[in-house]
């Protein structure tokens, strides 16, 4: 190994923050990886080994390897030694993106979006209208923004009911720039968000996107940030729209995968409206990703559809999650809802059934959730 | 200084320790909680690496020590109080069966407490006591042993020898999720394992393992052997178990799954029984005779010895020895010295005649 390769392996160590050179090259992270079982190309032990090996050009030629990961840090939570091969995968995307080796082309489309949401079409700062001040502020994020602005509209109502100040934000959080590489993009997001809180005078965003929460918290520790479901859990539900007892199998997105608060309010909220839970063999802080994390479907959408299949085969019922993104990929295969969906919409039961949106309806929805923001306020 | 000394625990280390101390004419008491001595080791079948039986080893130990005119053996005992120093410790007593405390002053203390080992139904995956057939290595071993509710017999929970076996290693070790550090004899036991498997049923036997620790003397040699035996190694750390089957082959088997680290390939291997080669962990109620001792306990909650390269078998308060496996886990040859060690501290305390010069009677 010479002075080049050590380089690398250090850099990365860095930028990831991990501890690479703890690594025994077990197996626990590609024995339990969903990718790595779905796809044998994707073996995230061999890919530590890589970078410890300071392999810079063979990674460089292979640039899928590190942008295949679902960043879904089950690695983390089976590792012996604590590594998150996540991380690595990030800093090496992220070093990729510095040497203009990265995104790849198949992240066109999430460039697109991430200017989208930057643009006057969606980005939108409101305080809350029947109050002076802003206490808090709703942060629905872009991918239930994209899905639902039916169900980011009623969240905000209920919340303003329940908690009188609450402003809405609507923005890209900076998780899309970090996952595919552009760090510094991620830190401006940031900051930009943090500006805007200031600016209505709240002090704490709530989120019900598991993604959202996780980023915002990273990037500013001081910042307060709660979880939708923990919110609701202690304000209460809304009355009831028709549920009668069904039975859903829950899924946990791999983002949640360490929020306790979240994994027990969500519980909670659908023990109150009187659904029965199928827990899945990998749920809580051993849930599987549902296929769609890590923006690899940029690469090969197929392979979602296989890994989002692996996951569904755990469960016997309709799928309900509380993540945007978690429900659409399911809705490709069989019946999925968004917790917010058992909550405010009242056609939650035909919609169950309805398509994911892909790209233009979801930049369609954003637009759509906007001006109607807008026009309720000229109103 | 009392010449009486006191020992907790009446395994092999605690019995060891006693025999050592009575043999040299002193005399001591034997305190065990459990209705018997013997410890852990009266459940083992054989040992490693020379495979005799345990019992062989044990019962002319146990034997020596009920009859020894110096010991004084105290069953179903727990200690209660302790007070004093070196030289004159005060140690109260409870006799379980008649509810009875006994005050005894002894002038030294070697605590051999013993293990206990790692829970792993916290490990969802490996599905421990979800599915039938998987034990622990406690029950294995147990299972091995020809007085057992086998009568050493390996057998299914229907009655049948397995024709598969997959023994994992490192199962709370090795980890900083449960313990971080290494428990030492599973690589070995595993091995053990797999000859009296092969010996005793057809099975087929594998290991999933991420080193092979076999540090002691003959116990590389002992590798060797068994691996001639035709053991089927699989490097890797399990990532789970499941008994969905995904073809015929599978169907009402468990099936492992691991990647094979040095092939680079996820495998399933589909097996009629599992062992799980659990962590050695300090006993539940370590921290109950710490206090009672004064003694001190690792960030691994083990007790601490004094200095971990002079004074392996003495801690922080005078008087006050440990040995064997409530200090870490280790061998039984490990376990002996340490024993043997403690005693030779406690002898010469008494050959300095340390402390007050009276002499109390064993009652």
């Amino acid at each position: 190994m010479n002075k080049k390769d050590l380089e690398f392996k250090n850099d990365i160590a860095a930028r990831s923050g991990e501890i690479i050179n703890r690594c025994i090259q077990c197996g626990a992270c590609t024995g339990n990886c969903l990718l790595a079982n779905v796809d044998a190309s994707f073996n995230p032990r061999n890919l530590a080994r890589m970078t410890l090996l300071g392999m810079r050009d063979y990674l460089w030629e292979h640039p899928e390897i590190p942008y295949s990961c679902n960043i879904c840090g089950f690695c983390k939570q089976v590792c012996p030694r604590g590594l998150d091969i996540s991380k690595i995968c990030l800093a090496i995307r992220e070093k990729l993106v510095e040497e203009a080796r990265g995104p790849l082309a198949g992240h066109k489309v999430m460039d697109e979006d991430l200017d989208f949401a930057r643009s006057s079409a969606f980005a939108l700062t409101l305080p809350d209208p029947d109050t002076a001040e802003c206490r808090q502020v709703w942060f629905p994020g872009c991918s239930l923004s994209g899905y639902s602005p039916l169900l980011a509209i009623k969240t905000w109502d209920y919340l303003r009911k329940k908690l009188p100040g609450t402003g809405i934000i609507l923005g890209c959080c900076g998780t899309l720039p970090e996952i595919i590489g552009r760090k510094s993009v991620y830190w401006e997001l940031s900051k930009e968000l943090q500006a805007n809180v200031h600016k209505l005078g709240a002090s704490e965003l709530i989120t019900g996107c598991p993604d959202c929460f996780c980023t915002i918290k990273a990037a500013a520790p001081n910042f307060r940030v709660k979880g939708l479901y923990e919110v609701l859990a202690e304000v209460g539900i809304p009355e009831e729209i028709g549920w009668s007892g069904e039975t859903f199998s829950l899924h946990d997105p791999c983002k949640a995968r360490w929020e306790k608060g979240w994994h027990e309010s969500v519980r909670i909220l659908l023990n109150r409206m009187g659904c029965q839970i199928e827990e899945l063999r990998h749920s809580k802080e051993l849930t599987y990703c549902c296929g769609q994390g890590g923006l690899s479907v940029g690469l090969n959408p197929f392979r979602v559809l296989n890994l989002a299949s692996e996951r569904l085969a755990e469960a016997h019922f309709d799928m309900v999650s509380y993540c945007a993104g978690c429900r659409e990929t399911f809705a490709f295969s069989k019946p999925s809802l968004h917790i917010l969906d058992l909550l405010f919409n009242p056609n939650w039961k035909r919609d169950k059934t309805k398509k994911p949106n892909l790209v233009e309806p979801r930049r369609k929805n954003r637009a759509e959730l906007k001006s109607q923001l807008e026009t309720r306020q000229k109103v | 200084m009392n010449t009486n000394s006191l020992v907790v625990g009446g395994g092999i280390a605690g019995i060891q320790a006693a025999l050592s101390i009575a043999d040299a004419g002193y005399k001591v008491y034997l305190v065990e909680k459990d209705p018997r001595i013997g410890g852990h080791l009266a459940e083992h079948g054989k040992v490693f690496p020379t495979l005799d039986s345990a019992l062989d080893i044990l019962t002319p130990e146990m034997t020596r020590v009920e009859s020894h005119p110096n010991i004084g053996l105290m069953i179903s005992s727990e200690i209660e109080e302790v007070s004093g120093h070196i030289g004159n410790f005060k140690v109260k007593i409870r006799e379980k069966a008649h509810d009875k405390v006994i005050e005894v002053s002894v002038g030294s203390v070697i605590l051999a407490t013993g293990y206990d080992v790692f829970d792993p139904s916290v490990i969802y995956l490996y599905g421990y006591q979800k599915y039938d057939n998987i034990f622990t290595s406690v029950e294995f071993e147990r299972m091995c042993s020809v007085t057992g509710s086998t009568g050493g017999q390996i057998l299914l929970k229907n009655g049948m020898p397995p024709e598969s076996v997959a023994i994992v290693h490192c199962v709370g070790s090795r980890d900083k999720n449960y313990h971080e550090y290494c428990s030492q004899v599973c690589c070995m036991y595993a091995l053990k394992y797999s000859h009296l498997i092969m010996e005793k049923t057809h099975a087929q036997v594998y290991q999933m393992y991420i080193d092979m620790r076999c540090v002691g003397e003959g116990y590389e040699e002992f590798y060797n052997r068994r691996s001639e035996d035709g053991v089927n190694f699989i490097r890797g750390k399990v990532a789970g178990v499941t008994d969905h089957a995904l073809t015929e082959e599978e169907k009402a088997k468990l099936i492992v799954c691991v990647e094979d680290t040095l092939l680079g390939s996820i495998l399933r291997v589909p097996v009629d029984m599992i062992i799980l080669c659990v962590a050695i962990e300090p006993r539940a109620d370590a921290e109950k005779i710490a206090t009672l001792f004064s003694l001190s306990r690792r960030e691994d909650g083990f007790f601490m010895e004094r200095n971990a390269r002079l004074e392996p078998v003495a801690t922080p308060t005078d008087g006050i020895f440990i040995a064997g496996c409530c200090h870490g886990p280790k061998d039984i040859p490990h376990t002996v010295a340490q024993a043997k060690a403690a005693a030779s501290e406690v002898l010469i305390l008494l050959s300095q005649g340390k402390g007050l010069s009276q002499r109390e009677e064993v009652s």
